[in-house]
């Protein structure tokens, strides 16, 4: 009998354990696309650390919370585009204000040079896709490289601490 | 025409030529009457007047005759996103707003009169928007003609040429149509008809004062300790949502965007003697408004003054993505409660309103015999 309670308890105590471990942080990422006939021809000069306007961005993304423990942290993006797919490329960067490696002739962000973590390809509108990383500490850039959307403003930033 | 009959092999009878000829007749008195609706008119000579909304319960000014021929009337609907609360615990919603309000503003028109919408959707806002006016003729309530993006606007205009009280609501596309209306994104058009409102014999029928109550169901994701969940901005609520909504349990069903957003300080108000007419909107799910204590004098169930409407009702039902109108002239005093008389929703839920009356007791309608005290053997 006192052996079936510990091997009971033991097994309480485990999974309580597991589920500790496996209890991911939620990252909440919407995708915004205000663009009516996008005009994507040329780079729209709103990506990371180019000072631009990012008010007058007409895609985004945004995410809640900004800043979220190391471990696994399972991003929930929605697309709230209205027409347009989109996607999700997650790359760790060393400082928020750096300038990311361009292609000016195909309008993308060279993803070759970044050190990727993880993607979410062709994210139809309405509809949520997730993913889940186990990330270290520091700051990892979100961003759309669908031709033309990184530079009109489909970027952000989260620390992981 | 097709004539059927019941035997289509059989040539047809003088009797049944005579009954096909007057079906023909009847055909072609309708067509003329259906003609006459679509007759374009000439709206350049039409006058032209800007209606200013406000929030429900209240109706913008208007006249219940129509004194004038038809004309143009413009208004103007600009949409917001916004974080809104929806009951005394805090629980919020980020609600998809006509005019910031929910359910959005009441439009009244007279039949034959033509709607001019500007539609705005507001550069902050995160999603694309558009209206579907049920009280309108034309490929998805003008829903393809008025989609906008955040920082755009269209102008939209449509006749109005069946008379009664309808709802429009959002409509974007895909998932995103029930999303908006569960998001507060609905309101109501009333389209009187020209003379005024009657009874079953064509006598005329005024109100004294008209409240709107829009009744609103909501799905609101909960955490795993069973709170409710918050979201930062606005869509963020996407995918949980339509997890509850797949359900079709609401966690909420209120009147006027909030669980007591029409009771005490806000309680609708009217005198004995007054003559009220209640118009109720649902834009996706059954209702049953009822008066605790009171009646429906005249109630046009399915909301649509083309019909007599009926007599006497003590609840009525308002199917949902409809609205109906009930005229009660209140004959004592007191705190009414106006309710969706599925009573789970109207106490749990939310779906309470008050009308505070003033005036003198009528002790022959209802008085106390003797107060409470034991019981005689």
């Amino acid at each position: 009998m006192k052996l079936r309670n510990s091997l009971a308890y033991a097994f309480v105590v485990s999974s309580l354990v597991m589920s500790t471990a496996y209890a991911d942080t939620v990252v909440k990422v919407t995708l915004i696309d205000k663009m009516g006939t996008p005009e994507l021809s040329k780079p729209l000069g709103l990506g990371m650390g180019m000072k631009g306007d990012m008010s007058a961005a007409k895609m985004g993304i945004n995410i809640n919370p900004k800043i979220a423990a190391s471990g696994h942290v399972r991003f929930d993006v929605t697309n709230l585009a209205s027409n347009l797919v989109h996607e999700v490329i997650i790359a760790q960067i060393t400082d928020e204000n750096q300038l990311l490696p361009f292609d000016q002739s195909r309008n993308k962000v060279d993803e070759e040079a970044l050190r990727s973590m993880g993607s979410l390809s062709e994210i139809d509108p309405n509809k949520t896709a997730s993913l889940t990383l186990d990330l270290k500490a520091g700051k990892y850039l979100l961003y759309c490289n669908v031709a033309g959307h990184y530079m009109a403003g489909m970027w952000t930033v989260i620390e992981i601490k | 025409m097709t004539i059927f009959n019941r035997d289509s092999s059989v040539l047809l009878s003088r009797r049944n030529l005579l009954a096909a000829t007057a079906a023909t007749v009847a055909v072609a008195v309708s067509t003329q009457q259906a003609q006459a609706d679509e007759a374009p008119t000439d709206i350049s000579k039409l006058p032209r007047v800007k209606q200013k909304l406000v929030s429900p319960p209240f109706l913008p000014e208007h006249e219940q005759v129509a004194t004038t021929g038809p004309k143009i009337v413009e208004v103007t609907l600009t949409i917001e996103e916004k974080k809104v609360v929806i009951d005394e615990e805090g629980t919020e919603i980020w609600a998809f707003a006509f005019n910031g309000s929910v359910p959005g503003p009441m439009i009244v028109v007279h039949e034959g009169d033509y709607v001019e919408l500007t539609l705005k959707n507001l550069p902050t806002n995160a999603m694309e928007h558009n209206i579907d006016f049920h009280a309108s003729t034309g490929a998805l309530g003008g829903g393809a003609l008025t989609k906008v993006l955040p920082g755009e606007q269209v102008v939209l205009r449509w006749k109005a040429t069946k008379p009664g009280v309808f709802v429009y609501h959002c409509a974007p596309g895909d998932v995103m149509i029930p999303y908006h209306v569960v998001h507060g994104m609905n309101g109501a058009v009333m389209v009187l008809p020209r003379d005024g409102l009657k009874d079953a014999k064509g006598n005329p029928l005024k109100y004294d004062m008209a409240y709107y109550i829009g009744e609103q169901d909501y799905y609101i994701p909960r955490e795993a300790n069973g709170s409710f969940k918050k979201y930062e901005t606005a869509g963020e609520d996407l995918s949980d949502s339509l997890e509850v909504m797949r359900t079709l349990i609401p966690s909420h069903v209120v009147f006027n965007g909030k669980v007591g957003a029409l009771t005490g300080e806000n309680a609708m108000k009217a005198k004995v003697g007054d003559q009220v007419l209640f118009i109720h909107g649902q834009s996706n799910r059954d209702s049953r408004p009822h008066i605790i204590g009171g009646h429906g004098d005249y109630v046009w169930e399915n909301g649509k003054f083309g019909n007599a409407p009926d007599m006497g009702l003590e609840t009525w039902f308002i199917r949902g993505g409809s609205a109906g109108a009930a005229l009660y002239r209140f004959r004592q005093p007191g705190v009414y409660a106006y309710v969706n008389h599925n009573l789970i929703e109207a106490v749990m839920l939310g779906a309470t309103a008050h009308i505070k009356v003033d005036g003198t007791w009528n002790d022959d309608l209802m008085m106390q015999v003797s107060k409470p005290g034991l019981i005689k053997a």
